[in-house]
């Protein structure tokens, strides 16, 4: 297994958004005070990676980890409303 | 010649996009033979905007594409009073105006604007969202299509002398319409569509919270 850290910011503050809805092949972890989410995830294995927020504009990817290790990954969130 | 004012700010994302809408909207209304005053990025100020309605009061339609509060169409006073406001909403008056996309002007803006003496007024009473170009499809232009239906069905009965009551109507029922098709196409396509989920939200929202208030 290899362990998946997502970081959520705004993109244009810098500041860290917390619960925000994290969706790692169907499990769902919303982000911590901290703006992280974490999750376990095969390795050697596609899984969809989908970030949602009402008010920034949504973030979908495919991460593949390729060996057994902690992967860090910082999303960084648009508004998307006016 | 009619003659229409387009407000579009810039400052604070996601006005990039209603920025380059409002671009959009300025043509539409130059081919159907309108005159169009801009006020582009930082010409958005209260104290420019009202230069603007006294110096054009034969300009019927105001549209706004920004930032806005319940009670004000922000301009690139973000932080401050905002550029149209309900404190000095009588500078609207005997004008059609639209704030869209822009966000809960509805709320008391417009009702307070259509009480001073403006036509009418169309705004959200919720968040309005913008539209991305994602990987796998565009939604930006879907976003421009719907939001520009509303503005051609509008402009084209006023051209055809509708009054401002029959032609909101029109423009919302076609507005409406237009958005329940990009939601349907959403529905259909989100295993293909990773993103599809958000943004048949986002146009449901878009569609639902928007009003008319006609004097």
């Amino acid at each position: 297994m290899a362990t998946l850290v997502i970081k959520v910011v705004d993109a244009v503050t810098g500041s860290v958004l917390p619960w925000v809805y994290v969706d790692v092949e169907g499990r769902v972890v919303p982000t911590g005070l901290d703006g992280v989410s974490i999750f376990e995830v095969l390795v050697c294995k596609s899984v969809s990676v989908k970030i949602r927020h009402a008010a920034y504009r949504p973030w979908s990817y495919s991460f593949h980890a390729r060996e057994e290790r902690r992967y860090e990954l910082e999303v960084k969130l648009e508004k998307a409303v006016l | 010649m009619a003659k229409a004012i387009i407000a579009s700010p810039f400052l604070l994302p996601p006005t990039q996009l209603s920025y380059a809408l409002a671009s959009e909207l300025e043509k539409v209304f130059r081919e159907y033979g309108w005159e169009v005053v801009r006020l582009s990025g930082p010409q958005n100020l209260r104290v420019i905007f009202s230069f603007v309605l006294k110096t054009h009061p034969d300009a019927t339609i105001i549209a706004y594409l920004g930032h806005a509060s319940p009670t004000a169409f922000l301009g690139e006073e973000v932080f401050g009073p905002g550029m149209f406001a309900v404190d000095n909403v009588a500078e609207g008056k005997e004008r059609i105006i639209v704030g869209m996309p822009a966000c809960l002007s509805a709320q008391r803006l417009g009702p307070t604007s259509v009480l001073a003496g403006a036509k009418a007024f169309v705004g959200s009473k919720e968040e309005m969202y913008a539209q991305f170009s994602e990987a796998e499809r565009n939604y930006t232009s879907d976003w421009f299509d719907y939001t520009l239906t509303f503005y051609r069905s509008l402009i084209a009965s006023l051209n055809a002398r509708r009054s401002p009551e029959e032609a909101l109507e029109k423009a919302l029922r076609d507005y409406r319409e237009k958005c329940t098709y990009y939601i349907e196409l959403y529905k259909q396509n989100m295993d293909r569509l990773p993103n599809a989920d958000f943004y048949a939200h986002a146009v449901r929202q878009n569609r639902d919270y928007v009003v008319g208030f006609i004097r």
